[in-house]
């Protein structure tokens, strides 16, 4: 089952840092999320980029990316230091 | 330079007791500065060619620049430069804490230190010169308490028992900060020099007072205001990074075996400021407060930086976070190098897994590994290989396609299969294995604004770009987090996904010919702080391009002084592991370093050797 690691500002609203989901695709799992997600908390949450295995979204298939079993989804926000 | 320059150094001669004021040449302070610039000038010109660092000839030199002292914003630093015990290359390594601002009001730009003493000691300088004095007593203490029984008043930069040791990775402390890479404390411990101190009051000399305020005002204010300094790093710390190295999947795991584990999440900087931490630390006139103080069990310690976390917790398979923080505490007192100690365990794991090694090492076996933190700096047992580094246990136990370092020096906490230019930067850096020389994983992992990580493309103009940048930056002395503020704040605010993003993001990966252009340009327009700073305080009117200039004449300076050492472009290289083991599935090998190494040398002015051309020694105006 793909797994999905939302970042830290998200998993406070999801109430968790790591979920399980049966979606098919990227678009159907960030449908998923929003669902779950107050709309105007979603606005400010959603500006991150989102990773396949590490792989940004848009170096794949985008949304229409499909999704096996083994996938990790991350969404992250900008860092740095070092 | 009438300005920000005190004018003199100190030449201490620890074999004679001698101690003599000596004045810069004068076009030296001019091209390269101070700090990093000034270090490696003084390296190059005060030892012979092949000599050992731990011989007692060799120069260890702290240094500061016009900067520091003043109240510009992330200024007050030193640099330490000698040549290191771990490569065999140069060594400069920076700390922040107190020391720096106090040498230079004590009345010196650096001091010199050179011989060793035949008993344990300390050097005390003040506005009325420099001493030596007894440290019998101080002798197998760690960092902390050393600096404790040391005149309060006093700005320190102090080694532990893993520098008296002579372990080849063992660093300087000033406060909490820490001159961890390459293995100075070494240089330092076999000098039997156990600190430096150095207390003073005496004014910088600012040529242009009124337009230095305001532009200090200024920039602490933009700073401020920026998303990166004003935001991320205050309330996260360096540690912000693990959610999105483990997200980009280039966080080390198990001797970088992967890049990531589903519990990287427990050591993220969220999970320290929501648990632990208690205040914002920070070096002296910084309004940037990155550092952590963090509270366990019954105590509050130093939180542990990103690089700590990567290496002494992921890469060992340790995720609980106060175990982390612990065993940062433990380096620091003991005076080892976060980034590699935890590569050299990592290493020794995966010997002892593979049966290798005989040792109780396992992954997340943190009793096995604090021990060995501990015999690490004592040279006791196993800590006796440990204590020289991974690329000399390869050659003891094998396993040399596993051993992470560059040139000697073990490799920080991106993964450069996810970031290939930054795998280029690793290659190139004249101290070895290094992330702070251009941190160009910032522009294509890290940062608000990515790169495509896995192409070549423009990769070989951003980190020339970035790395005479640092090394600019360095000399001045400014902390090179700066740098992260040069990235517009409207940056962060682009949505990742979108098409404007990619559209951006494309254009800017074939944006190479517009760098190199850049490169040559002798721009004399000020738009960053750093050219700003150094007008107003030295009174000499400086542009980007002379930035840009100052930065590539100490790199080549670097260059041509490991030449002199051995240190040829067949150490330009990443370890196997990284450039033919892929942990990306879309990828079949690692990073494709040869192309990159070509354009790279090209692009510098060097020939197909690495080595830089007359032309370009000329044009530079480096002396040899």
């Amino acid at each position: 089952m793909p797994a999905f690691v939302p970042h830290v500002a998200l998993a406070k609203l999801l109430g968790t840092s790591r979920l399980e989901t049966n979606a098919a695709t990227v678009r159907v799992l960030m449908d998923e999320i929003k669902r779950r997600v107050p709309a105007e908390d979603w606005k400010r949450v959603r500006r991150a980029a989102i990773l396949i295995n590490g792989v940004a979204m848009h170096r794949l298939e985008g949304l229409d990316t499909p999704l096996a079993p083994e996938d990790t989804v991350w969404m992250v926000v900008p860092s740095g230091g070092g | 330079m009438p300005g920000g320059s005190m004018n003199q150094y100190l030449d201490v001669n620890l074999s004679t007791s001698d101690i003599k004021e000596r004045r810069f040449d004068r076009r030296d302070q001019d091209l390269y500065v101070g700090g990093r610039g000034l270090g490696i000038r003084m390296l190059y010109d005060e030892t012979e060619p092949g000599l050992d660092p731990f011989d007692e000839n060799m120069v260890l030199i702290f240094s500061v620049g016009p900067l520091t002292g003043t109240s510009a914003p992330q200024s007050n630093r030193f640099v330490v430069t000698t040549k290191s015990p771990l490569t065999g290359t140069l060594a400069d390594s920076h700390c922040g804490g107190n020391f720096a601002t106090k040498l230079k009001k004590a009345g010196y730009d650096a001091v010199l230190i050179r011989g060793k003493s035949p008993k344990p000691v300390y050097l005390e300088i003040t506005e009325a010169g420099a001493e030596i004095k007894d440290a019998s007593h101080l002798w197998g203490q760690g960092t902390r308490d050393t600096q404790d029984a040391l005149p309060e008043s006093a700005g320190k930069a102090v080694i532990g028992p893993a520098g008296e040791n002579r372990v080849r990775y063992a660093s300087i402390v000033s406060e909490n900060r820490v001159a961890g890479r390459g293995g100075t404390g070494a240089v330092m411990g076999a000098k039997n020099l156990k600190a430096v101190i150095a207390d003073g009051k005496k004014i910088i000399p600012i040529a242009q007072p009124e337009e230095y305020k305001q532009l200090q005002k200024n920039i602490t204010k933009f700073l401020l205001d920026h998303p990166m300094t004003g935001s991320i790093l205050p309330q996260l710390g360096t540690a912000n990074l693990v959610m999105t190295t483990a997200g980009r999947n280039i966080i080390p795991t198990r001797n970088f075996q992967a890049g990531q584990d589903k519990n990287s999440v427990e050591l993220s900087g969220e999970k320290m400021r929501d648990e632990i931490l208690v205040r914002n630390d920070g070096c002296l006139s910084c309004p940037i407060r990155c550092g952590r103080h963090v509270k366990i069990a019954d105590r509050e310690t130093k939180g542990p930086e990103y690089e700590t976390i990567g290496l002494l917790g992921n890469n060992l398979g340790v995720f609980d976070l106060k175990t982390v923080v612990e065993f940062g505490e433990m380096c620091d007192d003991l005076g080892l190098d976060t980034i590699s100690c935890g590569n050299t365990l990592g290493f020794a794991t995966e010997l002892t897994e593979r049966g290798l090694l005989e040792s109780n090492l396992s992954w997340g076996n943190a009793e096995a590994y604090r021990q060995a933190i501990e015999d690490t700096a004592h040279r006791r047992g196993l800590g006796e290989d440990l204590a020289e580094g991974t690329r000399q246990m390869s050659e003891k136990y094998g396993g040399k396609e596993y051993a992470i370092h560059v040139k000697g020096m073990e490799l920080p906490a991106y993964d450069p299969r996810g970031c290939f230019g930054q795998g280029l930067e690793y290659a190139v850096n004249n101290r070895g294995g290094c992330h702070i020389r251009g941190s160009v994983m910032y522009l294509e992992a890290t940062g608000p604004i990515s790169l495509d990580p896995h192409s070549t493309h423009s990769k070989p103009e951003l980190v020339i770009f970035q790395q005479n940048s640092n090394a600019a930056v360095s000399s001045l002395v400014m902390c090179y987090f700066s740098t992260y503020a040069t990235i517009p704040a409207g940056a962060f605010k682009m949505d990742p996904n979108s098409l404007g993003y990619k559209l951006l993001t494309g254009a800017m990966l074939h944006a190479g010919p517009v760098v190199r252009l850049m490169l040559k340009l002798k721009n004399p327009a000020q738009v960053l702080w750093f050219e700003k700073f150094l007008s107003t305080v030295t009174g000499k009117k400086v542009g980007m391009g002379d930035i840009n200039e100052l930065g590539e004449r100490v790199i080549n300076l670097e260059r041509l002084y490991n030449l002199r050492e051995g240190i040829t472009n067949v150490d330009d290289n990443l370890p196997h592991r990284l450039t033919h083991e892929s942990i990306f599935p879309n990828q079949e090998r690692g990073v494709p370093l040869e192309p990159m190494l070509a354009s790279y040398y090209r692009i510098r002015g060097w020939d197909v050797r690495g080595v830089p051309t007359q032309k370009t020694i000329r044009r530079l105006q480096i002396r040899t």
